[in-house]
């Protein structure tokens, strides 16, 4: 897709501008009507998407984001391409900002609340009471707000400095440790730049970085960059950790260490790199001093990691500057966070990376503040504590006392969007403005300006105010926090060095989503404090529990009420609406345990009662459980009738979709007890756990179909199961060395050329003279239109799209199935009927698990799939009333209005990607508002599935034909394309030579369609996965 | 068999449509009750959806279709005994034909009933049938299932015809002996029978026309449903096997419910004893053993072919039925298909009531779970191993299959009170002709 702004999109986006301008001067609370905006501003066409360029603040990143909003109503997140953050992409959390601004769980009104009782009051009643108590606090005022960078962050401090009060920024990942290593051992207080991009060989000790570790979407960029196959070379990325997430799967080598163990890796990779690094003698013999207590020896009887291993690990980091290690994430956080950055940190600087692969300079503003420190003001008790968006009763652990010392604060205020935990415990509740309903910014590093703009009108039945608004009101009625933030931007624009007025400049930045700059990367040198702090010495006793972020739940929870995130499967164990605990295959054996098994999970801190998922990936003296989970906040229940009987009826006339208290899964935090590293950071690998079996089975459901018998079955031959794909050459891979013909492809791999070789003549059933079934068809057709005297239908004549899909990019991350549930309405069933097969998602991403027989490794794989759209489908000719057909491009289209419900297309189908409507489904209000009014809502009663998001295509060919041209590659790109940080997906005309698909189907080597032998001719072409040597992690 | 003349005939057959007595009126209240359970449900299932039934996602057809299937195959054996064993003079088929081809009716009636069920908009089921409309929407030929919704329909259509044809001597008897209204009843279907040899004779040319038209039927409808699931992609169901064996299965389980049905009216009816020998029953027993090495002859190879082709996905089907998480249903079917007829090899057996009626259950049985390994096991274990599932029943599913039971016996009931449910002058065709002082 060609970058930068084009005409077209500028007409867009300048009509956005007018038209935000148009929606936030709107009425707080404007009436609903069935055609929202009733009055349009001049330049609004019915059915048109207009987009608008706004910053997410989901997490921490603050990624660009533009929101495709239909009739005035958001309906869709998209990434922002103009900044260099994200690129256009966004992340499934990002996706999921929908299921925020139309959460069911967002607060109405402003309330107070005394016991269990609660009583609405007017935004001045309420706004009146928190003046007054602030003035009486006397200083005595804290703070905890979302963490955010930028003007609003800035206001804030303004304001509660100006009453003498402390400002805290929450955020649960920890950050603050990263600040501190670098403080340590460069002077440099900051988060720099990994530019993963430019690294050859990347270590990650234990950092998510694809999933919840600092900007993800950045990070899977810069990943896919660095690893993705291209001109004969890819680079090589090895995970140290004692867990293995969605991110450790993708690893070409895991290193599996102890737990909490990862720092002395790396100080032992340092110390065995340090004779080679390019650095003052000075410096050198003080790092000698420090990393001779870490001999490979040592460090391996510690770590559990075996020598060779090591000094393999720094045989291949050795790059002159073309490494680089990362090191975070929740698993390998404990109490002495500082001390594995310092370590990660000296490993870079000694293999000479500083300055090439670390860049200083860049200053990420992405860490929250210190949990210790946030923690220690709550408890000295403030008059006035002020909570806005940080969830700290439920992200912090129960035994840090986080619940009883917001009780013991004199008056609490909420300020969250939505009612949580943590707004739960306050005295007053003044819910604010959803972020994309409200004005802001955001300067996640130095150099990029994000805007932040409200999309549309307040969502109609909320009373809110902007934060922005509501904290120049409490200053006194200083005006509009837009203006406050026009005049904040003068002073970017002159940081920028701009020209021209202010009005263009804003409305320029308005329509880009901010000002982008670039930073100056800067090197660094020793500190004199590097060698002050040290990694624990660690004694494995018993089982650590490692709680583990992911791309569709962090650790702040934020995600743990939305249906779509507990609904989609999580990527790495497949299982939806559940915690689950990861045990080691070998520890499962030790301890009596099988997959799927109850277990009590117990800490000295509780108890937890949760399925057994056996899982190679964790370290035998860990286990490993989900973050995020287990909310107790009201939302959808999308619950049924598991263990009623089948014989006897239960008859649901009512919705059995209601607003109420439900958990999904259980709360880990509950189970961990309270420690911080120096740093301040919330330490996360410091609990022992005992595991004990109930003898009950757990109800795990997974929409993995792998037989129960296979993964139970044969839990001991295969460790886990076999959750292979049985030779079916779903995933495909090839090896560096194989494309370059210097061995043969998959020797040892799962391929399934290997197997029945003699006999694969009898499946090849093609065509004599190989052209497609249609090509044949249009030919018959032809002949009897001729007779008829009807126009004729042409097949292909000016589009045929088609899909690109390269596995050696994709993750499994999981932001193409949100997008897609975004895009086209799809609902979510809830645990049971996800348990009885009655799954909607139209695109999946399976997982399997190989064997590598070479190795003797379990190796993962992911794939994503959905509807291939075959040329010579099993689809259309079984249905009886024409209601899928073959339309002239390409696309097997569902006409849902002709669907009769036979069901023997999804039968037919042999990628089984058809999704039967079991019931119709419900959109629980006000989820019904974020539906996209381009694709029809289905009912009970008609199969639906992928059609290559028809209705942007039709929406791309009306604009062109409007234009009078073709639509042109790029114009558009269906949902799961436009929000894949990898770019594994490719999509376009085929017919059009010029098009970014045509090119990589014509040159690549790596291409293969599924179940080829099928002939169904599916027009999604796969790529191979490339691993080194025919091994992958 | 002495003691049988045309009057006992006449008296002991025509017995049977006398009022109802306490017994039938209860069991029909349990047919009735049966049937509005399905009803209920059914209503259910159109208000709700199809989540009542265990179809889920990869599993697309379940009981449902297995339904359609074992009803489809049970309407087999009426129109086998009735045209086919006419058109070959056997003789053990009088006695029986009758009843017989009314079961045929009433199967295709409710069989026809389950595609409707089936499918998630039942208001739309007539858009599968072809007819002129201002949207020009048509339907496609290409689909098995339009093949079916023509295959039933003519099947229907075939043998309800066939089915009054032959009622058409009885008929005139019954209005012979009746009165008032009861006999302008009769004397409508009757359509002027006088039995007169003018008019035996043109009966006895259509009768034999009609036998010619329904045995081509025979062999064509369950070949069309089986290639509802021989046309298709995956495996278990793609393969040309099927039709043989689809027929060859209908036939033995027809022929078990025929045996399932004439014991009990045998039992019931004082007097049929006589008339329905055991000579009779132990001829559709040897046809339950043909049709059952058939059956049996058709697994076998579907298992070599599965091991001979070496296609992976055909081998892991046929390793999945015996050993996969749905082997009952396969053990199930081995055993009622394969084992239990094995004893009616011994004349003893195939000449015992009770053993023949327990072993046509079990042969019924066994069909069904054929049918449901054929629809659901295929469909649980084809090409993704990702997408593989289980298949759990639901209530709904059970209860509308209760009703196709219900339905189907009320139908029965009211049929052996309304016609006369053995062949009077075909019986009396079998007979001596009466001397005429005799009577």
């Amino acid at each position: 897709m060609n970058k930068g702004i084009k005409r077209r999109d500028f007409f867009k986006l300048a009509a956005a501008g007018g038209a935000a301008a148009a929606v936030a001067g709107c009425e707080p609370n404007p009436v609903e009507t069935i055609i929202p905006m009733l009055v349009p501003p001049d330049d609004y066409v019915p059915g048109v998407t207009i987009q608008f360029a706004t910053t997410c603040n989901e997490c921490s990143a603050q990624c660009g984001m533009v929101i495709r909003t239909r009739e005035a109503r958001a309906i869709k997140a998209e990434g922002n391409l103009k900044n260099p953050l994200n690129e256009g992409r966004l992340c499934a959390i990002g996706q999921g900002s929908m299921q925020g601004l139309y959460s069911p769980a967002r607060a109405k009104g402003p309330m107070t609340q005394q016991g269990g009782s609660q009583s609405a009051l007017s935004w001045s009643e309420g706004v009146k009471l928190l003046r007054e108590k602030l003035q009486s606090a006397g200083g005595s005022v804290v703070y905890v707000g979302q963490k955010r960078s930028g003007t609003l962050e800035k206001l804030k401090r303004e304001f509660i400095q100006s009453v003498g009060g402390k400002v805290f920024a929450y955020d649960p990942n920890p950050g603050q440790s990263i600040i501190a290593g670098n403080r340590l051992v460069f002077g440099k207080a900051e988060i720099p730049h990994y530019a993963i991009e430019d690294a050859k060989v990347l270590v990650s000790f234990g950092s998510d970085f694809m999933e919840t570790w600092l900007s993800p979407v950045a990070f899977t960029r810069g990943y896919t960059k660095m690893h993705a196959f291209k001109g004969g070379e890819k680079g090589k990325y090895i995970h140290v950790s004692s867990h293995m997430s969605l991110t450790g799967t993708n690893a070409d080598q895991w290193i599996d260490t102890n737990p909490g163990t990862e720092a002395q890796v790396a100080l032992a990779v340092a110390g065995l790199l340090l004779g080679g690094a390019s650095m003052g003698s000075g410096d050198k013999d003080r790092l000698r001093d420090y990393l001779a207590a870490y001999s490979v020896d040592r460090v391996s009887a510690q770590t559990g990691v075996p020598v060779e291993k090591i000094q393999a690990l720094a045989k291949a980091f050795k790059q002159n500057g073309a490494s680089l290690a990362i090191a975070g994430g929740t698993t390998a956080c404990g109490s002495d966070a500082t001390a594995l950055q310092v370590a990660v940190s000296l490993l870079n600087l000694v293999a000479g990376n500083v300055g090439k692969t670390v860049q200083f300079g860049a200053n990420y503003d992405v860490a929250g503040d210190s949990v210790a420190e946030i923690l220690k003001a709550i408890q000295a008790g403030p008059k006035v504590l002020i909570l806005e968006n940080a969830n700290l009763a439920y992200s912090l652990p129960k035994s840090s006392g986080i619940v009883e010392a917001i009780k013991k604060a004199g008056f609490v205020v909420s300020l969250s969007t939505e009612h949580d935990e943590t707004s739960a415990l306050a005295a007053l509740h003044l819910p604010v403005s959803h972020y994309l309903e409200s004005w802001g910014d955001a300067t996640p590093r130095q150099g990029l300006y994000s805007l932040q703009q409200p999309v549309m009108a307040k969502v109609p039945g909320y009373d809110t105010q902007g934060l922005g608004d509501l904290l120049l009101t409490l200053q006194g009625n200083k005006g509009e926090f837009r203006t406050y933030l026009m005049k904040a931007w003068e002073g970017v624009k002159s940081k920028t060095g701009s020209t021209g007025s202010f009005e263009g400049f804003w409305k320029q930045a308005l329509q880009a989503g901010g000002v982008f700059t670039a930073f100056k990367a800067q090197g660094a040198g020793l500190s004199s404090q590097a060698t002050s702090v040290k990694p624990k010495e660690k004694k494995i006793t018993g089982l650590t529990l490692l709680p583990a972020a992911s791309s569709l739940h962090n650790a702040s929870g934020s995600t743990g009420n939305r249906a779509w995130f507990l609904e989609v499967a999580h990527p790495v164990t497949q299982l939806v609406w559940d915690s689950w605990v990861e045990i080691h295959p070998d520890t499962a054996a030790k301890l009596g345990l099988k997959q799927s098994d109850e277990v009590e999970v117990t800490t000295e801190h509780g108890t937890q009662t949760v399925g057994v998922w056996i899982w190679y990936g964790v370290n035998r003296n860990a286990i490993s459980m989900p973050l995020g989970r287990g909310r107790s906040v009201a939302f959808p229940t999308y619950v049924v009738t598991k263990d009623k009987s089948i014989l006897l009826p239960h008859v649901e006339m009512q919705s059995s979709i209601q607003i109420k208290g439900m958990q999904v899964g259980e709360k880990v935090t509950d189970l961990m007890a309270y420690a911080n590293d120096q740093s301040g950071d919330l330490a996360y690998n410091e609990t022992s756990v005992q595991l004990k079996a109930t003898g009950k089975r757990a109800w795990m459901v997974s929409p993995e179909g792998q037989a129960l018998d296979d993964i139970e079955g044969l839990a001991d031959a295969v460790p886990g199961g076999d959750r292979s794909q049985k030779d079916r050459g779903f995933v495909r891979m090839t090896s560096v060395k194989a494309i370059r013909g210097e061995e043969e492809e998959g020797a040892s791999l799962a391929h399934p050329h290997k197997e029945h070789h003699l006999r694969e003549r009898q499946y090849i059933t093609d065509l004599p003279s190989n052209t497609d079934f249609y090509e044949e068809r249009v030919k018959d057709v032809a002949k009897s239109v001729d007779w008829s005297g009807r126009d004729k239908p042409v097949y292909y004549e000016k589009y045929k799209w088609e899909m690109g899909i390269d596995l050696d990019r994709c993750t499994g991350c999981s932001a193409c199935v949100v997008a897609c549930n975004a895009e086209n309405n799809i609902p979510s069933v809830g645990k049971e009927r996800m348990w009885s097969g009655r799954e909607m998602n139209w695109i999946r991403i399976e997982r399997y698990i190989e064997h590598n027989h070479e190795t003797g490794e379990q190796e993962t794989y992911y794939t994503p799939e959905m509807c291939q759209q075959c040329g010579n489908a099993g689809c259309e000719p079984v249905c009886p009333v024409y209601a899928t057909y073959h339309n002239d491009e390409g696309i097997n289209a569902m006409i849902y209005n002709r669907c009769v419900g036979t069901r023997y297309c999804l039968n037919n189908c042999i990628y089984k990607q058809r999704r039967f409507n079991w019931r119709t489904f419900e959109f629980p209000a006000p989820l019904h508002l974020q539906l996209n009014p381009g694709v029809t809502v289905r009912t009970r009663g008609v199969m639906e599935k992928c059609n290559f998001c028809i209705a942007r295509i039709r929406e791309a060919k009306d604009l062109a034909k409007d234009a009078g041209n073709e639509v042109f590659d790029g114009a558009f790109e269906t949902a799961c394309q436009q929000t894949c940080p990898a770019e594994a997906i490719v999509f376009g005309n085929m017919k059009d030579p010029n098009s970014a698909v045509y090119k990589l189907k014509t040159s690549t080597q790596r291409g293969y369609k599924q179940l080829e032998e099928m002939n169904f001719k599916p027009a999604i072409t796969y790529l191979k996965k490339v691993t080194h040597d025919n091994r992958k992690a | 068999m002495s003691n049988i003349t045309y009057a006992s005939i006449n008296d002991d057959i025509l017995k049977s449509l006398e009022p109802p007595g306490k017994a039938w009126l209860a069991s029909f209240l349990v047919i009735i009750t049966a049937l509005g359970m399905g009803i209920f449900a059914f209503a259910y299932q159109i208000r709700h959806g199809l989540e009542g039934s265990g179809i889920n996602n990869p599993i697309g057809w379940g009981v449902y279709i297995t339904n359609f299937v074992f009803w489809v195959g049970i309407a087999h054996a009426g129109t086998l005994i009735s045209a086919v064993l006419y058109l070959v003079r056997a003789p053990f088929r009088t006695s029986i034909y009758r009843a017989s081809e009314a079961m045929t009716v009433f199967s295709v009636m409710t069989a026809g009933l389950f595609p409707l069920i089936h499918i998630g908009r039942v208001w739309n089921f007539y858009w599968l049938i072809p007819y002129p409309n201002q949207r020009l929407l048509w339907v496609n030929f290409k689909s098995p299932l339009l093949w079916d919704v023509f295959a039933v329909n003519t099947y229907m259509s075939v043998s309800i015809a066939f089915f009054l044809l032959g009622l058409i001597p009885d008929f005139a008897s019954v209005r012979d002996d009746s009165k008032g209204l009861k006999r302008l009843i009769y004397a409508l279907p009757s359509l002027g029978f006088r039995g007169t040899n003018h008019q035996w004779l043109h009966y006895m040319r259509a009768y034999l026309l009609f036998a010619a038209i329904c045995t081509p039927l025979v062999f064509s409808v369950h070949s069309i449903v089986s290639w509802d699931f021989a046309m298709g992609s995956i495996p278990g169901w793609h393969t040309t096997i099927f039709p043989p064996y689809f027929v060859a299965g209908a036939i033995f389980s027809g022929c078990a419910m025929v045996l399932t049905i004439m014991i009990p009216m045998r039992f019931i009816f004082r007097g049929f004893d006589e008339i329905i020998k055991i000579k009779d029953l132990e001829g559709m027993a040897k046809m339950i053993i043909f049709t059952g090495i058939v059956v049996s002859y058709a697994y076998a190879s579907e298992f070599f072919i599965a091991y001979y082709s070496g296609a992976k996905y055909e081998k892991a089907l046929f390793w999945y039925r015996p050993f996969g998480e749905l082997k009952l249903f396969f053990w199930g079917m081995i055993f009622c298909n394969v084992i239990s007829p094995i004893p009616l090899w011994s004349k003893k057996i195939r000449t015992n009531i009770p053993a023949l009626f327990v072993i046509s259950i079990l042969v019924n049985i066994g069909m069904w779970l054929e049918r449901f390994n054929i629809v659901v096991t295929s469909l649980a274990h084809d090409f993704d191993p990702y997408a593989w599932a289980n298949y759990k029943f639901q209530w709904v599913e059970i209860y509308i299959t209760i009703g196709s039971f219900g339905w189907f016996l009320m139908w029965f009931f009211l049929f052996v009170k309304i016609m006369p449910s053995l062949a009077v002058a075909e019986l009396k065709e079998a007979l001596n002709p009466p001397l005429r002082s005799a009577k």
